[in-house]
């Protein structure tokens, strides 16, 4: 169970959705959004939204990053409800990111391996994730339980 | 898969006043394209498939045609893809391609 994600604002095809981050700076609009790249592929963008424009490299510092990165995860787990054969492709736009994404796959490696099938790029090519290696990007699909 | 479910759809927010300061947001996100949204990431996304393709392509046939080389790379980029993109990725795939040559006559 994810713990305590904001209530988001879904599209009709699940391919984008919406939800405010409320903290120390007021309520802070969020867009989700997944892009298809052919077959089964797609790659999934995030960021603040202000006046109707995305900023994917903003730093909003509102204090609700835990809540922020929950509601992420669990807008996830509605998309591959909608697209349960989708491959995602997860990629950090800058080095920070890339850090911060990296973390989080370290960290919470055990729990999204309970559902996911996780590949990590090194040197432009996929490999089974390891939590002790540092990637380029992250590919996650769902595994089928029987 | 036993996440709850802890959404409400466009056609519901639309409906709903205390989403107001949202409708026009929402209405704009629903015609809008991810390219449009998210312009560098989807360049890093085109740039990291294509590198790929490349890479598995240089590793099964490394003396193609520098012109089936660009035909190969470019082949799956979306149909609306803008003039600027497709000059920006065929660069990036000659010069991909050309780094990929260069590293193998070196390594021989």
């Amino acid at each position: 169970m994810i713990d305590n994600p904001y209530i988001f604002l879904s599209s009709r095809k699940s391919t984008w959705f919406v939800f405010e981050s409320e903290g120390m700076i007021g309520k802070i609009p969020k867009l989700v959004t997944f892009e298809h790249y052919g077959e089964n592929r797609w790659n999934v963008g995030f960021g603040d939204l202000k006046r109707g424009i995305a900023n994917d490299s903003a730093i909003s510092n509102n204090g609700d990053v835990s809540r922020v990165l929950n509601t992420i995860a669990q807008i996830i787990y509605e998309f591959f409800s909608e697209h349960p054969d989708s491959i995602l492709q997860i990629k950090p736009i800058d080095e920070k990111r890339k850090k911060l994404y990296n973390l989080i796959f370290q960290r919470h490696f055990d729990s999204i391996r309970t559902d996911f099938q996780i590949k990590g790029l090194r040197e432009e090519a996929f490999e089974a994730y390891s939590p002790d290696e540092f990637y380029d990007s992250f590919e996650i699909s769902l595994i089928f339980k029987t | 898969m036993k996440q709850q479910k802890k959404s409400l759809s466009f056609d519901d927010a639309l409906q709903d006043s205390a989403y107001e300061h949202l409708w026009d947001t929402l209405r704009y996100l629903e015609t809008a394209k991810f390219a449009d949204l998210f312009p560098e990431k989807h360049l890093l996304t085109l740039k990291s498939l294509t590198a790929q393709k490349l890479k598995a392509l240089h590793r099964e046939s490394p003396f193609s045609p520098l012109k089936d080389v660009v035909t190969h790379a470019l082949e799956n980029l979306p149909d609306d893809t803008s003039a600027a993109l497709v000059l920006e990725m065929t660069r990036f795939t000659i010069e991909k391609w050309e780094s990929m040559t260069e590293k193998a006559v070196t390594a021989a």
